[in-house]
C-alpha cells in the first residue's frame, strides 16, 4: 500500500511542523475513572498518538467525578469523554457515541461484587445487611446503578440495607477500600479490577469476587453537543484504526483493551432498563 | 556491718568516696534519663498534637459531608505503609468510629465504648494526652468553620515510638557516666588514700606504742594543722610525757630502794661496829698481857685480820660526808689529776676541763673521793679517752665525768649504784655505792647516760652559803 504509506508519512511531517499544529485548537477529551485514570504519562502518549492522526492537538482533561465531565461536556467546556454507559443513556438525546472499547473480544463489561479476601463468607448481597458498602460513584453503571437495581429485587430499601455507604470517586479506589479493609464489600467495574489485577495484583488479591454481573455496554467516548458530525467520525476512525499500527497496539495494551468498534445505542439497553427500574431523574 | 567495721581505713574511706561517686552519677544518670523520657514524650505530644490539628481541619469538610472515603484518605496520609505503631480514628458524634486508619482494627460504626483502647478516651475527652496500655493517645475535636463539633480524632501512639529516640539519649548518658566514673574513681580513690594515709599512720603508731620505747622519728606522724595532724602531735607529747613519767618512776623506786639498802646497810654496820671494836679491843689487850703463845698468837693474827677487813667494809659502807673537811680548791683537783695520771700514763688521752680558780664551800674530802671513784672508773672502763669537765655555777658545781668505753647495758644501769652488785672482774662493786651515798648527803644530783659508745656522768652539787 504504497499510496498509504506515503500518506502516512505526509501526516508525519505535517505533525512535524509545530506551527501548523498548534494553529488548531486543541481536542480536549473527557476522561473519568471507567479506566485507569491515574497514568499521566500515558494519556500523554495517548494524545500524542492522537493528535498526529487527528493533525490536532488532542488534551486530555481529567475531573474527579463523572458528574463533572458530564456537566463540562454538556457546557461544552471539552468536546469528547469517556464515560460511563449510565451517564450515557441519561443524555442520549444531546450525547453522541463515538466508539466503544472492545475487552476481551466484546464491546461488553461487568460489575463486580467484591469483599476482602479473609471475607470467606459472604456470597451475595444479601450476607452484607448493616455492613460497610463502597460504590465508586454515583454516575456509574456498574459501580452504583448496578448494585441498586439488585438491592431493589432483593425488595430492601438501598438507602437503608447497609450500614454505610460511601463514593471513592474511583473503581480503583473501590478495590482499595475493600482490600484494606475499610469496606465490608465494593461494587467495581469488571474491566477495571481485571486490568488492576494484571498491573497490581497486590491489591487485588487481597479481595475476592463474590458476584459478577451480567454484561453491559462498556463505556463509551462521546462526543459533546457542540462537536460538529465530521471531528466526531475523524476521531470514530482514528480510535477503531488504532489496532491497525504497533503504535495503537502498544497504547491498546496498555489500556487492556482489544480495540475500539463503533458500537450502537442497543448496546446500552440493559442500562437504559436498569436506570428505569431504579427510577431516579 | 561487721565486715564493714572491721574493713580497714586504707580501702572504708576510698571504698566510701567510690560509693558516694557512683551513687551520684547513677542519680545524675537516673534524673537525666527521666528528663530524656519526659522531653522525648512532650516531644511526641507536641508532634501528635501538630499533626491532630492539621488532620482535624483537613478532616472537616469530609465529616461535614459525610464523605467516609476521603476521611479514610485523610487518615492514612500521615502514615506509611505497614505501618501499625500509629493509628488514627475519627470518632463521629455519636460516639462511633466513623473511619480509621486500621479499619480492620477499628471497625467502621463501632461504639468506642467498645473498643478498649479508645474507651478512655471517651472520659477524658479534654484531656490532650494519656496513656491506655501500650498506647499513648492523643485527642482532637474536628469542628466545622462555625465551631461545632463534628467529632473528634484520636491518635494512637506506641510507647516504642518513644524509645528509639530515648534509647539514644540512654546510650550517651550511659557512656558519659561511664566516661564519668572512669576519671572520678581512680580520683575518689587516690583522694581517699590520701586522707586515710595520716590515719593509717597514726594507727600504726599507736599499736607500736604499747610495745616499747618509741622516739617520734620512728612515727612519720602529719605535720598540719587539721584533726589528725593535732591528734599526732598530742600523741607524741603524750608519748614524750609518759617516757619522762616512766623514767621519773625508774628513778624513783631506784632512789626509794637505795635509801632503803642505805638505812639497812648503815644499821647493820652500826651494830657490826659495837661488837667489832670490842673484839678487836680483847684482842690488843689479850697481845698486851698475853704469854706469847705461838699457836695463839698466829690464831689472834688470824682473826684480828679477818675483823679488820671485816670494819674496813662496814667502814666503807658507812659513808659519812659530814666529815669535818676544807672547802674544796684547784689543789684538790690538781692532787686529783696527779693521782690519775698515774692511771693513765700513756694508754689513754685525758681530757681535763676543770673551772675552778678558787675555793668553793663544798668539803673536798667527800668531793675527792667522789671524782677519784668516778675517775678511776672511767679510766677502768675507756678504750681511748677520760674526760673531766668541772664548771662552777651560781649555785654550784657542774661535774662530767665520760669515757668511751663498753655501753653499760640498760638492766645494769637499773641496779648501777647498788652495793655488791657488781660485773665479774669489776672491783668489789662499792665505789659507785659510795659515791652515791656521798651525792645524796651533799644534797646533789647524779645522772647516768651511756649510749653508743659513750657513758657519761653528770653531777650537780650545790653549794650552800649560809
Amino acid at each position: 500500500m504504497p499510496l498509504l504509506r506515503a500518506l502516512w508519512i505526509t501526516v508525519l511531517c505535517l505533525a512535524c511542523m509545530v506551527s501548523a499544529a498548534e494553529e488548531k485548537t486543541p481536542l480536549r477529551i473527557g476522561t473519568t475513572p471507567v479506566f485507569l485514570d491515574d497514568q499521566i504519562g500515558f494519556l500523554d502518549q495517548w494524545a500524542t498518538y492522537l493528535g498526529l492522526r487527528l493533525n490536532q492537538p488532542v488534551r486530555f482533561v481529567q475531573r474527579a467525578s463523572y458528574r463533572q465531565i458530564v456537566r463540562e461536556l454538556m457546557e461544552g467546556n471539552i468536546d469528547f469523554a469517556w464515560i460511563c454507559g449510565y451517564p450515557f443513556v441519561r443524555e442520549e438525546e444531546r450525547l453522541r457515541l463515538v466508539a466503544v472499547p472492545v475487552w476481551q473480544g466484546e464491546p461488553r463489561y461487568r460489575s463486580y461484587l467484591i469483599v476482602p479476601r479473609e471475607d470467606t463468607v459472604t456470597q451475595s448481597l444479601r450476607d452484607l445487611e448493616g455492613r460497610i458498602f463502597a460504590y465508586s460513584d454515583p454516575l456509574s453503571n456498574s459501580g452504583w446503578l448496578y448494585p441498586q437495581t439488585q438491592l431493589k429485587a432483593m425488595g430492601v430499601d438501598p438507602q437503608r440495607y447497609f450500614g454505610r455507604t460511601f463514593f471513592t470517586w474511583s473503581h480503583r479506589k473501590v478495590v482499595e477500600a475493600v482490600a484494606l479493609g475499610f469496606a465490608d464489600a465494593g461494587a467495581v467495574d469488571g474491566y477495571v479490577y481485571e486490568t488492576l489485577a494484571r498491573l497490581h495484583p497486590e491489591i487485588t488479591s487481597r479481595t475476592r469476587v463474590v458476584h459478577r454481573s451480567p454484561p453491559f455496554g462498556f463505556p463509551p467516548l462521546v462526543a459533546a453537543p457542540h462537536v460538529d458530525e465530521v471531528d466526531r467520525l475523524r476521531l470514530r476512525s482514528v480510535l477503531l484504526s488504532m489496532s491497525n499500527d504497533a503504535e495503537g497496539r502498544r497504547l491498546l495494551q496498555h489500556l487492556n483493551l482489544d480495540g475500539f468498534t463503533a458500537g450502537n445505542s442497543h448496546l446500552f439497553d440493559s442500562i437504559r432498563e436498569a436506570w428505569r427500574q431504579v427510577g431516579r431523574p | 556491718m561487721k565486715l564493714w567495721r572491721d574493713l580497714s581505713y586504707r580501702y572504708k574511706v576510698p571504698l566510701a568516696l567510690s560509693l558516694v561517686i557512683v551513687v551520684t552519677a547513677l542519680i545524675v544518670s537516673l534524673i537525666l534519663l527521666a528528663h530524656a523520657w519526659r522531653d522525648a514524650r512532650e516531644q511526641l505530644a507536641t508532634n501528635a498534637a501538630a499533626l491532630g490539628r492539621v488532620v482535624a481541619r483537613s478532616l472537616a469538610p469530609a465529616l461535614l459531608h459525610d464523605d467516609a472515603w476521603t476521611a479514610f484518605e485523610i487518615l492514612r496520609t500521615p502514615l506509611e505503609a505497614g505501618e501499625n505503631r500509629r493509628f488514627l480514628v475519627v470518632i463521629d458524634r455519636g460516639g462511633r468510629i466513623y473511619a480509621a486508619s486500621d479499619p480492620r482494627r477499628f471497625r467502621t460504626l463501632t461504639p468506642v465504648t467498645e473498643v478498649p483502647e479508645l474507651k478512655a478516651t471517651v472520659a477524658t475527652e479534654g484531656k490532650p494526652l494519656h496513656e491506655v496500655g501500650e498506647w499513648i493517645l492523643l485527642n482532637q475535636p474536628v469542628r466545622a468553620e462555625d465551631g461545632t463539633v463534628l467529632g473528634r480524632v484520636v491518635m494512637g501512639y506506641h510507647r516504642d515510638l518513644v524509645l528509639p529516640h530515648f534509647h539514644a539519649t540512654v546510650r550517651q548518658v550511659l557512656i558519659a557516666t561511664a566516661a564519668a566514673l572512669l576519671l572520678l574513681l581512680p580520683l575518689g580513690w587516690y583522694a581517699g588514700n590520701a586522707l586515710a594515709v595520716p590515719l593509717l599512720r597514726l594507727a600504726d603508731c599507736f599499736s607500736r606504742a604499747g610495745r616499747g620505747p618509741l622516739s617520734p622519728s620512728e612515727c612519720r606522724l602529719d605535720r598540719g594543722a587539721d584533726e589528725i595532724g593535732l591528734l599526732g602531735r598530742r600523741f607524741q607529747a603524750m608519748l614524750l610525757e609518759l617516757e619522762e613519767k616512766q623514767r621519773l618512776e625508774r628513778q624513783m623506786v631506784a632512789t626509794q630502794r637505795l635509801a632503803a639498802i642505805g638505812r639497812l646497810t648503815a644499821g647493820i654496820a652500826h651494830e657490826v661496829n659495837n661488837p667489832l671494836g670490842g673484839m678487836l679491843n680483847a684482842i690488843s689487850t689479850y697481845r698486851r698481857h698475853g704469854r706469847g703463845d705461838p699457836l695463839a698468837e698466829r690464831t689472834l693474827g688470824l682473826i684480828e685480820r679477818g675483823l679488820t677487813q671485816i670494819r674496813e667494809t662496814v667502814g666503807a659502807l658507812l659513808v659519812d660526808a659530814k666529815l669535818e673537811s676544807h672547802p674544796l680548791s684547784p689543789t684538790d683537783l690538781a692532787d686529783l689529776r696527779t693521782l690519775i695520771h698515774a692511771q693513765v700514763r700513756e694508754r689513754l688521752q685525758l681530757d681535763w676541763a676543770v673551772a675552778l680558780n678558787e675555793p668553793v664551800p663544798l668539803p673536798a674530802t667527800p668531793v675527792r673521793q667522789i671524782l677519784l671513784n668516778l675517775l678511776l672508773n672511767a679510766c677502768h672502763a675507756a678504750e681511748k679517752r677520760v674526760a673531766l669537765r668541772l664548771d662552777t655555777q651560781a649555785d654550784g658545781l657542774l661535774l662530767q665525768i665520760e669515757n668511751d668505753g663498753r655501753t653499760i647495758p640498760p638492766k645494769r644501769l637499773e641496779h648501777l649504784y647498788e652495793p655488791f652488785v657488781e660485773e665479774e672482774g669489776e672491783g668489789r662493786g662499792l665505789g659507785l655505792w659510795i659515791v652515791y651515798q656521798l651525792v645524796r648527803q651533799l644534797d646533789g644530783r647524779i645522772d647516768v647516760t651511756s649510749e653508743h659508745g659513750l657513758t657519761r656522768f653528770t653531777l650537780f652539787l650545790p653549794i650552800k652559803r649560809s
